[in-house]
């Protein structure tokens, strides 16, 4: 016998605010996404903030509105001036952007739409299927595994970012090294506070994020003067409903990308970039027309956007049901739910029941409102890439602050705040990633009080205990090969990992296009 | 043109920061109300946790009674360390307040030294609260007398909360008590965490106050043996450790305090405030939903009774 | 040339965390009871990536460029200071104050028109203050402004 109790328990917390709530961050979400420049993981990090006054569920509802709007307005800008809005719109620029030009903005907008909407619909039912079972079978969890997939979330996440795979992990072990200061967790010893109380308990996570996604990205396109982008003509849009004439034709590919979608963005560190990146590669090896991509074509279009918004549901699974983000948004999406005093993992679905199914909810009918305001709003969307930068940057900037200060109440997070908008704009600098930086601050002190704890079960019987462990089972020991295989693996391969070719590709067609 | 105007904003602003620093402290004129201005009440915890919860549950019936807003300030960095500090350099007028448990008393132990209890004026006593000992569901150990036995024939794996924190302190006393020799475990993200490794089988045992154990009880993964209180809790049918034939209590006490040296007119003005909000019916129904036993105590026995709380941790913690 | 300094500056980092955990006191003689330990190996395994760094780069041979551009030095110069500026003065002065000084300056700094910057300094001052203290109930320091 099936319980669907799951799936609406949470209708009781569906109220009207809720659902304004939903709306405002959906729509917020899109805007934000469709700005360049301004990418998911910085509207929902200086909108956390916006969050305080609020009960949790309309909070994390609002904020996953937001994460899953930005996924999918980053579209806009691709299609319209070449620009991805958000990183992860990087495939959809080369179909959607030679569409547009020959007139035809309205069916690349409705496009992208439709398979956003459709790849988020098909994550939210993973989602809401595999969850509770990935849940129930980690609640057997003990502080080996634990400490395993935070070992195997770091190395991945340094692993597959933008850049060198050395300076990937380098910048995520600085990220264990701020999770580190403040009261060690077995002793109750300080360590790093720079004798300041204010670290006794280590840098504020939210503020740290803020400082590193807030502010140096308006520091970096500060530099450059940034102009809004109108100098370019913008195609007006017109018809976005016929996209629906696609529908059937694609399908196959709508249900391919997802999956891939789903896949990636389960991987703790691989996001909405990865997903499209791959999934265009697959369409391009499975098309009957491959040559056609890059010019226009309707499968490119539909292969990027449906698996870079598949992915949502793919990290909300790992953070709902292990505690893990499964990318950085998500990760911020974590501080969010422990601002709120909820610890994401498998005891949420013992704690706030009604919570889960109130996301599984709200995330159907985000993906519904991305459908409804897409193919609706987008003539006015477009609108949008002209507004002036400068006030927008500004607004950003007094937003970081107050946000940060609201955290605790605290001008010294504010302090802190700057700190890592410098540190997060001299590693952009020096082509260090800064995603990892995130990951390692959640995943770090996940870690350390997992390894330290497990020392001290073992009792000084290192190997012995371990081997007890595996015997019970042996999900440690398997997560810890896999996480070895990734690392060594490139030692042996030549060839790169996840397909950078695709991305060479990408640069090849841009240029020909511009 | 434009960089001039821009040095001379900057200039404006410098010169703001001097102007102010020196004028930004009001003078107090002597009070001849109270309270003269909005009051803030320093939670030292993040939102949504249990104080947060209980403090928020007390302030629409204070703001009734003050006729001023009540503002609660969330400070939980640093393990509330911060929200302490602010404390101690608030003004003693009776317009600062600080909710807190044993937590408190135990700071200056656990690596806070710089917190002077002295300058804590204890206001009220809002909830008195008691740890209930939790084994796993399918535990060995099904009653309390069996584990009792167990405690004292091996050694077994108690959870808790970070050294030197309030379970910890628990389990140390019961440890006493019983003449048991537990291996300490810490789960220093608190509560959940720490139940979720019971269930898990990571550990043996472990204290935990009934509130934060029921939803985990009630989805059969772990389950209560009995309490620490002086008298039955009203979540589970357990007995209490008396009854077991332990002599051995654990009240965990949740109160207001505030800056020391606010007039005992103030203080009592305070007292006819909080007595009123801990009556009021939306402290009444929150601590029904939450099972949170509410007992009531003004200035003068909350403060006799920390006096004694402040010997009792001094002796423990001395001999630890 | 940006592989060194990543790779200095992470064996510095890491000599720094080794030195620094020396002073922590031990509770006991097993590793669980070392505040030190996990420090000590994010340390070591720093130290190994930041000389596989700079073997790498060394080995590369890169041309060692060093691109120093003053405009952008100074624009970021400007940029932080202001912002350490408005840090330093929203307590005493007060949010709305201080933040209407800063939107002006920034607005301008960041390349709108000075009429953009007068116009909308002070709206986006009161329309955040009014959100956050009101909407969000975040208390934020009134400063000059005692009175509202």
């Amino acid at each position: 016998m099936f319980d669907f109790s799951l799936y609406t328990a949470g209708l009781p917390l569906m109220g009207i605010t809720t659902i304004i709530a939903l709306i405002g961050g959906t729509l917020t979400g899109i805007v934000i996404g469709a700005l360049p420049g301004l990418s998911a993981m910085m509207a929902v990090s200086i909108l956390v903030p916006l969050t305080y006054g609020m009960t949790a569920e309309v909070a994390i509802l609002m904020l996953l509105g937001v994460y899953c709007g930005a996924n999918y307005g980053g579209s806009i800008a691709a299609t319209l001036v070449n620009i991805p809005g958000t990183p992860s719109a990087v495939m959809t620029t080369l179909d959607a952007y030679p569409m547009a030009k020959n007139g035809q903005a309205g069916l690349a907008i409705g496009l992208a739409t439709m398979s956003s909407a459709i790849g988020g619909f098909f994550s939210v039912i993973v989602l809401s299927m595999l969850s509770p079972l990935i849940a129930r079978f980690a609640l057997q969890f003990t502080s080996l595994e634990k400490l395993s997939i935070a070992i195997f979330g770091i190395s991945v996440m340094a692993f597959i970012s933008k850049g060198s795979t050395v300076k990937g992990l380098m910048a995520g072990i600085f990220g264990l090294m701020v999770a580190s200061m403040g009261f060690d967790p077995n002793t109750s010893i300080l360590r790093f506070n720079f004798g300041s109380i204010y670290l006794n308990s280590g840098v504020n996570f939210t503020a740290a994020m803020i400082g590193l996604f807030g502010m140096t990205e308006i520091m970096l396109s500060a530099e450059k003067k940034a102009k809004s982008v109108p100098d370019k003509q913008i195609e007006a849009v017109k018809n976005p409903f016929a996209c629906f004439k696609y529908l059937r034709l694609s399908l196959g590919n709508l249900f391919r990308s997802s999956v891939i979608g789903v896949i990636v963005g389960a991987i703790p560190g691989a996001g909405g970039t990865i997903a499209s990146i791959i999934s265009y590669a697959q369409q391009k090896k499975l098309s009957k027309h491959p040559e056609k991509m890059g010019q226009g074509a309707v499968e490119g279009i539909v292969a990027a956007e449906a698996a870079n918004n598949a992915c949502t549901g793919g990290a909300m699974t790992t953070l709902l049901s292990l505690g893990i983000p499964g990318d950085a948004v998500t990760g911020i999406l974590m501080g969010a739910f422990i601002i709120h005093g909820l610890q994401p993992g498998p005891n949420l679905f013992n704690t706030n029941y009604n919570l889960i199914s109130a996301i599984f909810i709200g995330m159907f009918l985000i993906n519904i409102l991305i459908l409804v305001l897409g193919l609706l709003g987008a003539p006015y969307f477009a609108k949008l890439l002209k507004f002036p930068r400068q006030l927008l940057n500004t607004v950003i900037l007094v937003l970081c602050v107050v946000g940060t200060f609201g955290v605790q109440n605290s001008m010294f997070d504010v302090r802190v705040m700057v700190v890592f908008a410098i540190i997060g704009y001299i590693f952009t600098k020096l082509e260090v990633p800064r995603a990892p930086i995130v990951l390692a601050l959640i995943l770090g002190s996940m870690m350390e009080e997992n390894l330290r704890r497990w020392l001290s079960l073992a009792d000084g019987q290192y190997w012995a205990y371990f081997m007890e462990c595996s015997r019970k089972t042996p999900i440690a020991p398997i997560i810890l090969a896999i996480t070895i295989f990734t690392l060594i693996s490139p030692l042996f391969k030549k060839t790169k990992v996840f397909s950078e070719d695709a991305l060479d590709e990408y640069e090849e067609i841009n240029k020909k296009n511009s | 043109m434009k960089k001039l105007v821009l040095i001379t904003v900057c200039l404006v602003m410098m010169a703001g920061m001097v102007f102010a620093q020196g004028s930004a402290e009001p003078a107090v004129a002597s009070v001849a109300k109270y309270p003269d201005g909005d009051v803030s009440f320093i939670v030292p915890n993040g939102a949504g946790g249990g104080n947060d919860l209980t403090t928020r549950a007390l302030i629409p019936s204070l703001q009734r009674s003050f006729g001023v807003n009540v503002i609660p300030l969330n400070q939980g960095e640093s393990k509330g360390a911060v929200a302490a500090q602010n404390v101690m350099s608030a003004k003693p007028d009776g317009r600062t307040f600080y909710f807190n448990s044993q937590t408190l008393i135990l700071m200056p132990y656990g690596g806070m030294p710089s917190i002077d209890l002295n300058q804590f004026q204890p206001v009220a006593q809002v909830v008195e609260d008691t740890g209930v000992i939790y084994v796993k569901a399918d535990s060995p150990y099904q009653t309390i007398q069996q584990l009792l036995a167990a405690m004292k024939s091996s050694t077994l794996k108690m959870g808790h909360n970070g050294n030197g924190a309030l379970w910890h302190l628990a389990s140390l006393q019961l440890a006493k008590a019983t003449g048991a020799n537990f291996r300490y475990i810490a789960y220093t993200s608190g509560g959940t965490q720490m139940l979720t490794a019971l269930a898990a089988g990571e550990v043996d045992l472990c204290i935990v106050n009934a509130a934060e154990g029921r939803s985990m009880v009630d989805s059969g993964l772990i389950k209560p043996l009995a309490s620490l209180g002086e008298t039955r809790t009203d979540v589970f049918t357990i007995p209490t450790l008396v009854e077991a034939g332990v002599d051995y209590i654990f009240p965990v006490w949740r109160g207001v305090f505030t800056k020391a040296g606010a007039s005992e007119e103030i203080l009592a003005e305070i007292d006819k405030a909080f007595k009123a909000a801990v009556e009021s019916p939306e402290f009444v129904e929150y601590a029904k939903n939450n099972g949170l036993p509410i007992r009531y105590r003004d200035h003068k026995e909350f403060s006799a009774f920390i006096e004694k709380e402040k010997k009792v941790y001094a002796e423990l913690m001395g001999s630890l | 040339m940006k592989d060194y300094i990543v790779g200095i500056s992470g064996l510095g980092l890491s000599g720094y965390v080794f030195f620094a955990s020396k002073a922590f006191q031990r509770l006991g003689s097993g590793l669980s009871e070392d505040p030190a330990y996990y420090p000590r190996i994010l340390a070591g395994i720093l130290a190994a990536m930041s000389i596989g760094l700079l073997i790498g780069a060394l080995r590369k041979r890169n041309k060692i460029e060093v691109k120093f551009n003053r405009t952008l030095l100074i624009n970021l110069g400007k940029f932080l200071g202001l912002l350490i500026v408005y840090i330093l003065i929203i307590v005493p002065l007060g949010f709305i104050i201080a933040t209407a000084l800063f939107t002006f300056s920034m607005i301008w700094l960041l390349g709108g028109t000075r009429k953009q910057a007068l116009v909308y300094a002070l709206p986006i001052s009161l329309l955040t203050y009014l959100l956050f203290s009101y909407l969000l109930k975040v208390p934020l320091p009134k400063g000059l402004l005692q009175f509202i």
